[in-house]
């Protein structure tokens, strides 16, 4: 019985059972902070009754129009193992796309680790497809060869969005476009 | 601009580092005698060093010429404020700003940044009104705004806040074209005054954010307007795919007060997870029987962990009860789970047996564990050790193992054990705040010294982010987000959660005798004595898989800050109120252990001989008393060595008792003479000889370690034990 709700910083306080996953990142106050205030509306959150927070979207806006690079980028999406397997994190992916400030952009796209097949089958099946493929990504160090390495590599993965009529933003085969972390940056 | 070498004075002066800085002062003051700020700083010199009422009135008489530097300002507020001279604190900003409105705006926005981490509504206000005459939009609503923070989170009465509602809502309906996050303003004041029909007016038609959405629905409902409500949440649920439980709630009833059937409602309710369960809600609204939509619910979900959260709170029909019954162990382990959790089956090991090779996928829990957690709880606290630690190693990122494992150490011995599990986790900065009470137990190490401090720098972080997150947030006009940053960054400056840490290292650094921290931490507490006496905030996570609630020792930790306070102040007035504040804690905690309330009755003793005059006789006689209960068949008596010897009573007294030891040595070698008659290396080779670890170990050979399940349990027992001797060697062998 899932209900949505802005993120408020103070959740904070109540997210121990989704963040104590492994694999979900904890960042420092002003991170969070900073997506709140420039990104209200793509820092949502799911409740259950009694409040108890399921799981929480954080979402940006980045890149230029006329660089045809503006798109929503899913900074985490991330569910509380209690409520996994029902859908929850397809529909926090789900719902970006309703969002108008969204809709005003070419695509969504977000990063995952090549290993990470079921993240990655989790997206396809939302239609995102892998656009390029990034090395080194999650490495300490930063790549001089653009030699695949599926520990550090992660798929830049995106989906086009309405605004992208003729699909410019995508594209096939994108597992095979390596690139290195500075292309990544808008 | 403050030049280098300004910066560099202040700093030292920051630092305590006063004779050099006086030094590079005066050379300053040769030169520029008019500069006020050398004479401001040059005063805070003055005050450090004991010349409190010449310090304070040379900074009144400066206070007086109306400095415009705001360096000097700054420095010249501070001073005030610390010693609680409020008026004369915010005079430094506001004479000038009256005096001289050219400088109004910036000024007053210095004064603002300033004064965030005060956390003082009123102040806000005053400052929003000197900035408001600036006629700019944004100034008018942080002024607006700062009404609205004033009632919910202001100290203030009734008729005020009344008044302030009414100036808060003319300012605001006031203005035009008001954007969203001004209208979230707008309607937090109608919300005030119970206007919801306003609020609808202002809502309706408009195109609205997440906030306002959730805000225009509850007023929906409040105004018990069915038809928009209806209409609305149809558009939301249907048109836009807003699959929002609340939302068809909403929907359902107020389709059902426009006298919609409920055999119409249901098929529209679609067979998702929240449809299935609006079709729970439905029955009841409609007071209708729900047994068979919770069995739709069951029959579709029991294989996902969400069933159990989610129909917990319904009465189970019996047809469900029956099927938990006959759902053999062949069924799906999800289903198995989800059932043995509806019936609180305890016995869980034949379904643990078949399904403990099952893979999960690579980082999840296994669900399986949820039962084990329940079918170990009649084991005593050594064999859940050992039960949970073979659970975790195949299940590593079980987090409630882990956290269970955490409550269980604390209340044992095995304290070395603790940091490790916890570092396991992951867990990072906010996250201390929630969890580092299950530190509590954690052993005296170096290493633990260190991630104690770790933990105390993500505080000092994370207090200048929330200051720079509200001023960002107030810059860009965030107000919906503004009453939350302010709230959390309020609860986090003086948390419970922190005075832990800052108390962890204080005790660790005096039982290992590691003194590189000491003059930090000593100036840190005499800065925030304030805080310590205080309120404190409780931000911590008890709900957490709280299997075994760590006994945290809240007030105990606040006494002892308190005697480090007091150890470390020099100034006799400060001491006097700090100790009356003392005394009025230990009359009035009921709850302490017998060998708890002998400690601070020592340590009473200790201050009042040390710290607070007392006549000779006087002396002589609280002397004796501490010679007298400073022996190790005394300290038996009261409990030193708690009766279950395994019980973390035994460390955490130990604790104590060598801290209070190290305490009296640093008065000996800092402070006086006076506690040097008293024979702590008797008292120091007595408890070494306690034979602690044998006595446990005695214990545990007693203990029959059967489990209800086999397994080779002797690897977990041994480290178990070396656990254990290390936390006690770790405490004995720094006396
Ligand atoms: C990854 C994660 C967000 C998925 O959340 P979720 O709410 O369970 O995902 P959904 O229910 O929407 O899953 C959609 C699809 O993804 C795939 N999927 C997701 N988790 C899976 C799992 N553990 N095993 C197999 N497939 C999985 C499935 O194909 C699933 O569809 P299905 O259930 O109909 O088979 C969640 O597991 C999580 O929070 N993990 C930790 C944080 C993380 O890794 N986040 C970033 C991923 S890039």
């Amino acid at each position: 019985m899932t209900s949505i709700k802005p993120f408020q910083i103070d959740d904070l306080f109540a997210i121990d059972p989704v963040n104590l996953d492994p694999l979900t990142e904890n960042f420092n106050i002003s991170f969070y902070t900073s997506y709140l205030i420039d990104h209200p509306n793509l820092f949502y959150k799911s409740i259950e009754p009694n409040n108890e927070i399921s799981g929480y979207m954080m979402g940006k806006i980045e890149g230029q129009l006329s660089k045809k690079e503006l798109h929503c980028h899913i900074t985490a999406v991330t569910i509380n193992q209690e409520y996994r397997r029902i859908g929850l994190a397809s529909k926090l992916c789900l719902l970006l796309e309703t969002i108008k400030e969204v809709q005003n952009t070419l695509f969504i796209d977000l990063f995952v680790k090549v290993t990470n097949t079921l993240g990655k089958i989790l997206y396809e099946k939302l239609g995102y497809g892998v656009y390029r493929r990034v090395i080194g990504y999650y490495g300490k160090e930063y790549p001089t060869e653009k030699i695949p390495n599926d520990e550090i590599d992660a798929f830049d993965m995106r989906k086009a969005l309405p605004m992208d009529k003729d699909k410019e933003t995508v594209r096939d085969n994108g597992e095979l476009f390596n690139v290195f972390p500075n292309e990544v940056v808008f | 601009m403050i030049s280098e070498s300004d910066q560099e004075i202040i700093d030292l002066v920051d630092r305590g580092q006063l004779t050099y800085a006086l030094s590079l002062l005066n050379r300053k003051l040769t030169k520029f005698p008019q500069k006020s700020l050398y004479h401001v700083l040059k005063n805070k010199i003055l005050f450090k060093s004991g010349k409190e009422e010449e310090s304070i009135k040379q900074n009144v008489a400066i206070l007086n010429q109306y400095p415009s530097d705001p360096m000097t300002i700054d420095i010249l507020s501070n001073f005030f404020q610390d010693l609680d001279m409020e008026n004369e604190s915010n005079l430094a900003y506001e004479n000038i700003i009256k005096r001289f409105p050219a400088n109004n705006e910036k000024l007053a926005k210095i004064w603002f940044e300033n004064s965030i981490e005060k956390y003082d509504y009123k102040l806000l206000n005053k400052i929003f009104m000197y900035l408001n005459k600036e006629s700019k939009r944004d100034y008018k609503m942080w002024f607006i705004l700062s009404y609205y923070l004033l009632i919910v989170y202001g100290d203030v009465d009734e008729k005020s806040k009344n008044l302030y509602l009414t100036l808060g809502l003319k300012l605001i309906s006031n203005l035009e074209d008001l954007n969203n996050q001004e209208i979230w303003v707008y309607v937090q004041f109608l919300r005030l005054k119970e206007d919801y029909e306003m609020i609808e007016g202002i809502l309706s038609d408009r195109e609205l954010d997440l906030e306002l959405q959730i805000i225009f629905l509850e007023t929906l409902k409040l105004n018990r307007s069915w038809k928009k409500l209806n209409e609305y949440c149809d558009k939301l649920l249907f048109k836009e795919n807003f699959d929002d439980f609340d939302t068809w709630k909403l929907y359902l009833l107020s389709s059902k007060e426009l006298g919609v059937a409920y055999g119409k409602l249901k098929p529209e309710l679609p067979s998702t997870r929240n449809g299935l369960l609006c079709a729970i809600e439905l029955d009841k609204l409609f007071d209708k029987s729900t047994d068979s939509s919770i069995e739709t619910y069951y029959d579709k979900f029991n294989n996902k962990l969400c069933c159990y959260p989610d129909l917990k709170s319904y009465e189970l029909p019996s047809t469900i009860i029956d099927k938990i019954k006959k759902a053999n162990i062949d069924s799906n382990l999800i289903t198995l789970v989800n059932n043995q959790k509806f019936h609180k089956s305890l016995d869980n090991w034949d379904i643990y047996s078949k399904f403990k090779h099952l893979p999960v996928a690579e980082f999840d829990s296994n669900p399986l564990n949820d039962l084990t957690i329940e079918s170990i709880n009649d084991l005593d606290s050594v064999r859940k050790v050992i039960m949970l630690s073979h659970l975790l190693a195949s299940d590593p990122f079980n987090y409630k193992l882990k956290l269970y494992l955490l409550q269980i150490h604390s209340q044992l011995n095995s304290n070395d054990s603790i940091i490790p599990i916890y570092k396991s986790l992951k867990i990072k900065m906010v996250q201390h705040e929630n969890l580092s009470h299950t530190l509590t137990f954690s052993t005296f190490s170096k290493d633990s010294l260190s991630y104690f401090i770790d933990i105390f720098r993500f505080y000092l972080t994370s207090r200048q982010e929330m200051i720079n997150s509200i001023i960002d947030a107030f810059n860009k006009g965030v107000y919906n987000k503004l009453p939350s940053f302010i709230k959390f960054g309020s609860n986090l400056k003086n948390s419970i959660s922190l005075n832990f840490t800052v108390y962890k290292i204080l005790q660790t650094t005096f039982i290992l005798n590691d003194t590189g921290y000491t003059n930090y931490f000593s100036n840190y507490l005499l800065k925030n004595k304030k805080l310590i006496i205080g309120e404190w905030t409780d931000n911590r996570d008890f709900k957490t898989a709280n299997y075994a609630r760590i006994d945290t020792h809240d007030t105990v930790i606040k006494l002892k800050l308190l005697i480090y306070t007091i150890i470390f102040e020099t100034k006799e007035n400060e001491v006097n109120k700090l100790f009356k504040f003392y005394n009025k804690m230990i009359s009035h905690s009921a709850s302490f252990t017998k060998f708890e309330n002998l400690i601070f009755k020592l340590y009473y003793n200790i201050l009042k001989i040390v710290k607070v005059k007392s006549n000779q006789n006087e002396m002589d006689s609280l002397l004796n008393y501490i010679t007298k209960n400073l022996k190790i068949d005394k300290l038996k008596q009261q409990g030193l060595i708690p009766e279950n010897v395994l019980s973390s009573d035994m460390s955490y007294n130990l604790s104590n008792l060598i801290e209070l030891i190290r305490i009296i040595e640093f008065v000996n070698k800092k402070i006086t003479s006076v506690l040097r008659k008293l024979n702590l290396d008797q008292l120091k080779s007595d408890i070494k000889s306690l034979e602690l670890t044998k006595l446990q170990f005695d214990a545990i050979d007693k203990i029959n370690f059967e489990f209800p399940i086999e397994f080779d349990f002797e690897p977990i027992l041994t480290d178990f034990k070396s656990s254990i001797h290390q936390s006690i060697s770790n405490l004995i062998n720094n006396i």
